[in-house]
């Protein structure tokens, strides 16, 4: 069962297309990772999503409601982390958990005492006394206290020390262990490694890839690395599949789509002595959408590719 | 080259709100003028009004003790000059606290101070702009005064009145400046500034209240308006005092910004506190407890004003049991004499404060969806409605513990002085005070829902333009229907004439109806932030 489907969805401030054509669905008990450089629309699918805009054109449901008009039946399963805490500066910490309690409806004291501690809250101070961490830790525990079906969490560790992030970490997989689905907008490519079995990929507005890590490190080209002790390097260039060739003391470095026997062959009727092959990163895959080559020496773009990539079906 | 920057950047968000208390300074001055000569052509009523205003001490509280007022000249200045100083002072108080502390609460001062500057030289840009926009004002009301009124004034002298009008607005720039490096928010820089203002007119009230007290007038900005006589027996130096002191303040404040961290005051607030959940029950309640502040301010600040309006009224209904007193009140449409008929002309002040009082909690709720406070809110199972509603029924109580707070310290006073208006009618007086504030607040709401990023400003210049219309109003002929734009224009002054209460049932009535439309907008639209 889906937890979030998006049809069709678009948001257009005046001229500016924020967002055009989301197809989405999120599973419900899966952690789903939202990814996409800064300004590509996550901030405004979660929005979106939140019910906070109108949609210029398609619909987003959330938890079987319409994002917009069920906003608070659909609420009450939900929590939400935004990217920079945005808290009532006179309240003192406790005073912002009890509030955002009462007015969610639904807490886990427990919980709460417990998330209190272990994200080394002060809940005594006043939110203007708070640091940015310490302020997007008091945002991050009013939200998991809830115990919402759905968590929605816009970029929710920046500012968090390395500590922290991984009690954030162990809290996300306690949820999802509970059964807790989490929609996790995200720049940081670890954090997405560790949590997310899905994810999205977002630039300038549209979905360029979803499916889960494993298969869409299978559907990228591999980096491929072949020493040739003296011997001549080959052109690789006019080898099918072949992309991103450089050469460097004796050492040739590209990255191979689709099949790679035409490479292999190349690569050993020239004598290659020592071939590395390895699986793109996260990191790799990344900015290749992002519209960067995956390693300075390359010098070629992967632009024209990304563009040309589909959002592939979510399942 | 990067202080320039912010000079200009200073100028650029306050000379238009300068431009336009400059222009309200012209218009309403120059009315005046010409409205003393159709009002009142016959010498002989000039010597009876002069006679009746400058006897009683209760306008005399209210306005500042008169001279000459059988001249034109005499009831021009009588007329404008604390009315404008005090409007472009509360525009430069705002202004000052806006740049000085609302740029820093917001953060985006860090990014400038991340630059190559000192925060003392990025201080003294933003003076530098601000003095740059009040200069804007200095002269083009000056000119304005002069081209306007030269032919009956003099040129010397109407200049004069415009540097004077102007003095107290530098002052309070200067004050702004300063408050915000005591204060850590915008909010609380601007509460204390009205605060010292508020105290600049109960020490000139207090000033004026008899000959023996007159030598207090020295103590402030607006005692030092008082002396300088612009129009009547000038003195430059009182005026000359003023700007000096608006120096020396803003040298203060820079002097003091290098004592503070950014983004904190040098008033040292708790950063610890007990937490107290008792209201925290949803969003109402969180309402009720972020206005805790406005309230308890506006309640002090009408509650004094109560206390000192009913304190002076008996002497002012005697002085005012002169028959030609009804010239004078008639601008009001007062027929009433004694202390009924001047507490009805104080609770007019107090209907314009409640409307001001509105437009704050107007423009408090878009400081929610701006900060993105308001998204944590609808993140949670709120809607949009409640949400504005919790608001609404919040700044209601706010006015109306206010209006009460009027109606109370009338009512004190009256137990220790004889004032001789009951308790109902002033009761009354605070209840009529009420739906123009309620109509605003409405008026706010709607605009809240249509145009979010304007709905403080414009609820605030409606406050003012009404006002505007007011005084104009009161000094030539005005086609109704242009009166009748004005909100002010639909209130009696109560307890001296009966409350109109078909048009209060139709302002709350407008109110209520332009509130539900504010939140059918805001229903649909999307939520804007920053």
């Amino acid at each position: 069962m889906a937890v979030i489907t998006t049809e069709s969805l678009t948001k257009r401030f005046g001229d500016f297309t924020a967002l055009s054509g989301l197809d989405l669905e999120v599973d419900e008990g899966e952690v789903f990772g939202y990814l996409g450089p800064n300004g590509s629309g996550k901030t405004t699918t979660i929005r979106l999503l939140l019910g906070l805009l109108r949609p210029t054109s398609g619909r987003a449901t959330v938890l079987g409601g319409d994002a917009h008009r069920d906003t608070v039946a659909i609420h009450r399963r939900l929590a939400y982390v935004p990217g920079e805490a945005r808290l009532w500066p006179s309240l003192t910490g406790e005073e912002t958990l009890h509030l955002l309690a009462r007015v969610h409806g639904q807490v886990d004291t427990a919980y709460r005492d417990e998330l209190v501690d272990r994200f080394e809250l002060d809940p005594g101070k006043r939110v203007r006394a708070y640091s940015t961490g310490n302020r997007q830790k008091l945002a991050l525990v009013a939200a998991l206290m809830t115990r919402a079906d759905l968590l929605v969490l816009d970029e929710p560790t920046a500012g968090l020390d390395p500590l922290m992030e991984q009690v954030f970490r162990a809290c996300v997989r306690e949820a999802q262990e509970r059964g807790q689905s989490v929609f996790l907008s995200s720049h940081v490519l670890a954090e997405v490694e560790a949590l997310c079995g899905r994810v999205a990929i977002l630039r300038a507005g549209h979905l360029v890839e979803v499916g889960s890590l494993d298969s869409m490190r299978l559907r990228h080209a591999l980096s491929v690395e072949a020493s040739f002790d003296g011997s001549p390097v080959p052109d690789l260039r006019a080898v099918p599949g072949v992309s991103g060739v450089g050469v460097e003391d004796g050492v040739v470095r590209c990255r191979v789509d689709g099949p790679v026997g035409p490479l292999l062959t190349a690569l050993a009727s020239a004598g290659a002595t020592r071939v590395i092959s390895r699986e793109p990163s996260l990191e790799e895959l990344f900015l290749t959408y992002y519209g960067q080559s995956t390693s300075p020496r390359d010098g070629e773009s992967s632009d024209a590719r990304a563009t040309g990539a589909h959002a592939r079906g979510g399942r | 080259m990067t202080t320039r920057v912010l000079t200009r950047f200073a100028v650029s968000r306050s000379w238009r709100g300068a431009l336009a208390v400059a222009a309200s300074n012209v218009l309403v001055t120059v009315t005046a003028v010409l409205g003393y000569t159709a009002a009142y052509p016959d010498p002989a009523d000039r010597v009876t009004l002069a006679e009746s205003i400058g006897s009683n001490p209760g306008l005399v509280a209210l306005f500042g003790e008169p001279v000459a007022l059988e001249t034109q000249a005499g009831f021009t200045e009588w007329r404008v000059s604390l009315v404008l100083a005090l409007v472009a002072a509360v525009w430069a108080l705002f202004a000052a606290t806006r740049l000085m502390r609302g740029e820093e609460e917001s953060g985006r001062a860090d990014v400038v101070l991340a630059g190559p500057v000192t925060r003392t030289s990025a201080a003294a840009a933003t003076v530098r702009g601000l003095a740059l926009s009040l200069a804007l004002l200095v002269v083009v009301t000056v000119v304005g005064f002069v081209a306007g009124t030269a032919a009956d004034l003099g040129a010397a002298r109407a200049a004069g009145l415009g540097l004077a009008v102007c003095s107290l607005a530098a002052v309070m720039a200067g004050v702004g400046a300063l408050t915000s490096q005591l204060a850590d928010t915008r909010r609380r820089a601007l509460a204390i500034g009205a605060a010292v203002l508020g105290a600049f007119y109960v020490v000139r009230v207090v000033a004026d209240s008899r000959p023996s007290l007159n030598g207090l007038r020295w103590a402030t900005p607006l005692g030092w308006l008082e002396l300088s006589r612009p129009l009547t027996e000038p003195d430059p130096w009182p005026v000359l005092l003023g700007y000096v002191l608006a120096v020396v303040l803003a040298v203060v404040a820079l002097g003091l910004v290098s004592r503070r961290d950014v983004g904190a005051g040098l008033l040292v607030s708790q950063d610890s506190a007990r937490a107290r959940v008792a209201v925290l029950r949803g969003p109402a309640g969180l309402a009720v407890r972020l206005a805790r502040g406005s309230a308890l301010g506006w309640a002090l600040g009408l509650g004094s004003f109560g206390l000192l309006i009913g304190l002076v009224a008996r002497t002012a209904a005697e002085a005012m049991a002169d028959a030609a007193d009804q010239d004078a009140l008639s601008g009001f449409g007062i027929t009433e004499t004694g202390t009924t008929a001047y507490v009805g002309v104080s609770f007019v002040l107090v209907t314009l404060a409640l409307a001001v009082a509105a437009a704050g909690q107007v423009s408090a709720a878009r400081d929610e969806e701006e900060s993105g406070r308001l998204d944590t809110l609808l993140a949670a199972p709120v809607s949009r409605w409640s949400w504005l509603g919790g608001r609404v029924v919040v700044a209601t109580g706010v006015l109306a513990a206010a209006a009460a707070a009027a109606v109370g310290g009338a009512w004190l006073a009256g137990r220790v002085s004889d004032l001789g208006v009951s308790a109902v009618d002033l009761a009354t007086a605070g209840v009529n005070a009420l739906p123009a504030a309620l109509f605003v607040l409405g008026l706010g709401m709607l605009l809240l829902g249509v145009v979010p990023r304007l709905a403080g400003p414009l609820t605030y210049s409606v406050v003012a333009g009404s006002f505007l219309l007011e005084i104009v109003g009161s000094a030539v002929e005005l086609p109704e229907w242009l009166l009748s734009l004005s909100v002010l224009h639909h209130v009696q002054p109560a307890p001296a004439v009966d409350p109109d209460w078909t048009a209060a049932a139709v302002l709350v009535g407008l109110g209520v109806a332009l509130a539900l439309a504010g939140g059918a907008a805001l229903r649909v639209r999307d939520l804007q932030t920053g």
